[in-house]
């Protein structure tokens, strides 16, 4: 918005409709959220903060929102890992190369998340590919638990939520200019060498942008989290959706919801400013 | 707002059924009725649905919802409710009646009501049951040689990592719950003995599932060879060629009364009664009784056949043998309940 004195308000038109919509369907009912979170009890009667007292007296809800903010950003760490060899194999091809990495990449977008969860729990299965393949190949001696689990949820999180991380990371060394790595080659760089050096730091902004979002994608992934990490996994979405629906304690929940967003989008802050000080430190040098 | 909100609820049911936008014109022709999502729902989609259409001359469009989400959307919208008629297990009945959304039943205007035994008419006057669901131990019988004949089967060693649960939000791990408890010294109002015994299972317990239905799915995956379930999850997938096969226990199988209810400020009245006769009727009952859907009728005149005669023999026989829980003394205690049983019984 830094640059909004330069626009006349005329250009802005174009974007009313959307920011009504915005307005309509995310700030109004985020105000009556809070609203409603600021109620003693479930009827509605008497004002009180009293609900976000016990969310953090606690320990039980405190350790579900610090367990689904580590998920995120689990998740977003091994993404992180996984797009890199994909970005690098995408700039080492040609056209059809190219074409054939873009494809695969959107195409898990094309399906719904709930298909793709449902690929990952007859991957993870008891009975499913992964321990019928490693009990055939006399590796493991009796099926080993996979889905249900953090690790398996970790896993399924990755691959349903990596386009998000692949495609900023793509783009952002498509405009690294491929003279610094050939500087760095003719000065004698490895291959290592130029990758941490040269690549990585002036990739940042692209990694930073697809780490942001996969985070926030993998914290509040309902559906996914629900069948890969069943019941015994109680993370944030689920906890909401149980005290609303089932337990009918609305106002715990809204303020459940409300803390949840807020965690979210401070580590969104939090990661994005310091990792922007990080880049233009690097800009420095 | 509401107005609108109806109309398009109205709209697009009937664009859905591919009738276009004639059927604007005259709305009162055309009630919503909640089904729950799944098999429920596709029965009522196949039977009701057409049997209503031919005794009353309108049409139903249905709504899959889960009964709790039900109360929170017609009390947003009290004066022109999304709903006609809703669908609720004896645990939810409870809070709705309270809310004051719904409406009596209007028994001496039902040409069905006369053959619904007492056992699932309302004490207080509201619409009777309409099916039931039975609780037992559902187990695959490939690996469960014995078939078991009590609740404490699941507690046994050998099914060590094998035994599936599910939280205190479904009817299902509500009722087990009591059982348990009631077992173990406790009652209807007093869970602790329940929560005690949950933590002698948890050695047992193989995978704690985040829905009833997504229980009987562990038995299809092999995560799972014993839990507590439904008797037409087992029924249903029995059918499709799983290894899993339904015991009561020797207290009794629990039943689970599921009722359809009359929303308050409905908009046609009429409809309403004639879709509960529809679905009260000998006929939709036997339809809905049969394969594949297999669900307990409450008509009494409606035999029972293949599957559902090997846990009863006729509705009279089902109320006779039947646990009957009292919904109304633990359902204000049930949200205390859920939460206690999220945090303690982790694996």
């Amino acid at each position: 918005m830094s640059g909004s004195a330069t626009h006349e308000p005329r250009q802005l038109l174009p974007a009313l409709p959307l920011a009504a919509l915005f307005l309509a369907a995310f700030v109004l009912p985020l105000i009556v959220l809070v609203f409603i979170s600021l109620f003693r009890t479930p009827q509605f009667l008497e004002l009180s903060p009293i609900q976000y007292v016990k969310f953090f007296r606690d320990q039980f809800s405190v350790t579900v929102l610090l367990e689904t903010l580590l998920l995120g950003a689990e998740v977003a760490m091994l993404s992180l890992l996984l797009a890199y060899p994909i970005g690098l194999a995408y700039l080492g091809s040609g056209k059809i190369g190219r074409a054939l990495i873009t494809f695969l990449i959107i195409l898990p977008l094309l399906t719904s998340s709930v298909v793709r969860t449902f690929a990952w729990i007859v991957i993870l299965g008891r009975d499913g590919i992964v321990n019928s393949t490693m009990l055939t190949l006399g590796l493991w001696d009796s099926p080993a638990r996979l889905l249900y689990t953090w690790g398996g949820l970790v896993v399924a999180l990755t691959q349903i939520q990596l386009p998000l991380m692949a495609l900023p990371v793509i783009n952002s060394l498509l405009r690294l200019n491929p003279n610094l790595v050939k500087a760095a080659e003719g000065l004698g760089a490895g291959r290592f060498r130029i990758f941490f050096t040269v690549v990585l730091p002036l990739t940042v902004p692209g990694a930073i942008a697809g780490w942001l979002l996969v985070f926030a994608a993998a914290a509040t992934a309902f559906i996914t989290q629900t069948l890969v990490g069943g019941g015994r996994i109680v993370l944030m979405p689920s906890y909401i959706y149980q005290q609303a629906v089932g337990v009918q304690d609305w106002p715990f929940s809204a303020a459940l919801s409300l803390i949840f967003t807020v965690a979210v989008i401070g580590i969104v802050f939090l990661v994005g400013t310091t990792s922007r000080r990080f880049a233009r430190g690097i800009d420095a040098v | 707002m509401n107005l609108s909100r109806r109309a398009f609820l109205g709209n697009s049911a009937a664009l859905a059924a591919g009738i276009g936008f004639s059927d604007m014109s005259h709305a009162a022709t055309q009630i919503v009725a909640t089904t729950y999502p799944g098999s429920f729902d596709e029965a009522f989609k196949g039977v009701v649905g057409p049997a209503f259409a031919k005794s009353s001359g309108g049409s139903v469009s249905f709504t899959p919802l889960l009964g709790v989400d039900q109360i929170g959307k017609i009390q947003a919208s009290r004066n022109a409710p999304p709903f006609d008629v809703v669908l609720f297990d004896e645990g939810p009945l409870v809070p709705a009646i309270e809310s004051g959304v719904l409406e009596k039943f209007p028994a001496e205007k039902s040409k069905g009501f006369a053959d619904i035994p007492q056992a699932f008419r309302h004490p207080d006057g509201y619409a009777p049951v309409i099916t039931v669901q039975l609780i037992g131990i559902a187990y695959n019988p490939k690996k469960v040689k014995t078939p078991p004949t009590s609740w404490e089967d699941l507690w046994k060693p050998e099914y060590k990592g094998r035994v599936g649960i599910t939280g205190l939000g479904s009817s299902l791990g509500t009722a087990f719950m009591v059982e348990i408890a009631k077992m173990n010294g406790g009652s209807e109002t007093n869970i602790e003995p329940a929560f005690e015994a949950m933590k002698k299972l948890l050695p047992n317990v193989g995978a704690i599932a985040a829905s009833p239905g997504a229980l009987a799915a562990l038995f299809q995956q092999g995560e799972i060879d014993i839990a507590f379930n439904y008797w037409n999850n087992v029924a249903l997938l029995a059918a499709k060629g799983v290894d899993i096969a339904f015991a009561s226990p020797k207290t009794g199988a629990v039943a689970v009364r599921s009722s359809a209810q009359i929303v308050k400020n409905n908009q046609a009245p009429k409809l309403v009664l004639d879709y509960l006769d529809a679905v009260m009727s000998f006929e939709v009952q036997k339809a809905l009784e049969a394969s594949p859907w297999v669900m307990m009728p409450t008509n009494k005149n409606v035999p029972l056949t293949g599957a559902n005669l090997t846990v009863a023999k006729s509705v009279d026989d089902l109320v006779a043998k039947s646990v009957l829980l009292d919904w109304t003394k633990f359902q204000p205690l049930r949200g205390e309940w859920i939460t206690r049983f999220t945090k303690e019984v982790r694996i």
